[in-house]
């Protein structure tokens, strides 16, 4: 076979000392063990490291943690699953405003401009002296308009 | 590299019967759920000590793992195993804990467990003062060459080693490759063969 070690494939010698092959990949693992001490003295390692791991075990479990847990699972969601819950609909309720001030924005009648200052100043500052002066130039536009008018019809 | 699947049946019928809990839970099955439980607390809560090294934190990120599972249970969909769904849940949760720097704490609280550790291996044996005290500084050693690996390393190996997961479960677990993991794996245990040889 070829050697684990020199393959690059350690995954192998891991499961080895993990006991997690098949018993014809065992077989087959030990004999070339027995003739390869860079593989056998790599599991030998491997294995010092698991019985050492072996020995840590976890502490006991406090016997109210079931009922802690129950007790939990039958309050309201606390603040903090509700800010998350809150915080998953924001980006939604955002969009949905855009939407709806986009709406309206564009479906407004547009707003006639309102005239420039300077007109408007013009506008304030007429005096009623000025204005008889335009009347008196439009009815003597009027009267020459006709008076044109009859020269026209008796030619 | 093939891994021997305890019995094909036996993992079939343990993964469709977490699915199937699970799947009850979600249709509003409590007593499922305490099954599910019953079932899981111990490893969950042994794995998330390893990784924090501090029971009482382990047993607050395990609360919150199984809050999680039933809260979450309506969106439950069986595309995983059940086991691999949790330990991601966990790991998730102990690898935010450590980063939130409660592993400070629980690094400052390894003394403080010592005696209770001691108390329990008294009861076990009766070994002498001096026994105990050798087997009391190995078990330091342990955990501290655990808990000088890195994060995600020091998650894959404590799934691999206690909780005889698969790579490509370790994989799913940690959310990267099975490659990745196998490396994560190599240059873990190359760690501690160089710390932990000499207790052979």
């Amino acid at each position: 076979m070829i050697c684990p070690m020199e393959n690059g494939d350690h995954a192998e010698l891991l499961a080895l000392t993990a006991q997690q092959l098949e018993e014809p990949q065992v077989v087959r693992l030990q004999e070339h063990l027995g003739a390869c001490s860079r593989c056998r003295e790599f599991v030998a390692r491997q294995q010092a490291v698991w019985q050492a791991l072996d020995a840590w075990e976890a502490p006991a479990i406090t016997s109210d943690f079931d009922r802690r847990l129950f007790r939990r699972i039958e309050q309201r969601p606390s603040w903090r699953d509700r800010y998350w819950a809150f915080q998953h609909w924001v980006p939604i309720a955002a969009a949905a405003c855009l939407i709806v001030v986009a709406g309206w924005v564009s479906s407004r009648p547009a707003r006639v401009a309102p005239l420039p200052q300077t007109q408007a100043a013009q506008l304030q500052s007429l005096q009623p002296e000025q204005v008889e002066h335009v009347l008196d130039d439009m009815q003597m536009l009027s009267d020459f308009t006709k008076a044109a008018r009859s020269d026209a019809g008796e030619l | 590299m093939e891994r021997v699947e305890k019995s094909m049946g036996s993992v079939a019928v343990a993964l469709d019967y977490d699915a199937q809990l699970m799947v009850r839970v979600k249709e509003g099955d409590g007593v499922s759920f305490g099954l599910l439980l019953e079932k899981h607390r111990s490893s969950v809560i042994h794995f998330l000590y390893r990784m924090v090294q501090n029971r009482a934190v382990a047993e607050e990120l395990a609360q919150e793992v199984f809050l999680r599972v039933y809260r979450s249970r309506a969106n439950y969909e069986p595309t995983a195993r059940f086991t691999t769904w949790l330990f991601r849940i966990a790991t998730h949760l102990a690898l935010n804990s450590l980063r939130d720097g409660k592993y400070e704490r629980a690094e400052a609280r390894l003394d403080a467990e010592t005696p209770e550790s001691t108390a329990r291996q008294v009861s076990d044996a009766s070994p002498s003062v001096e026994q105990l005290m050798v087997r009391q500084a190995r078990l330091d050693e342990v955990r501290q060459a655990v808990a000088a690996l890195p994060e995600k390393q020091r998650a894959a190996v404590l799934m691999h080693k206690y909780e005889e997961m698969e790579y490509s479960q370790i994989a799913k677990a940690l959310d990267c490759s099975e490659s990745a993991v196998k490396s994560l794996l190599f240059r873990a245990y190359e760690t501690l063969r160089a710390r932990l040889a000499h207790m052979a």
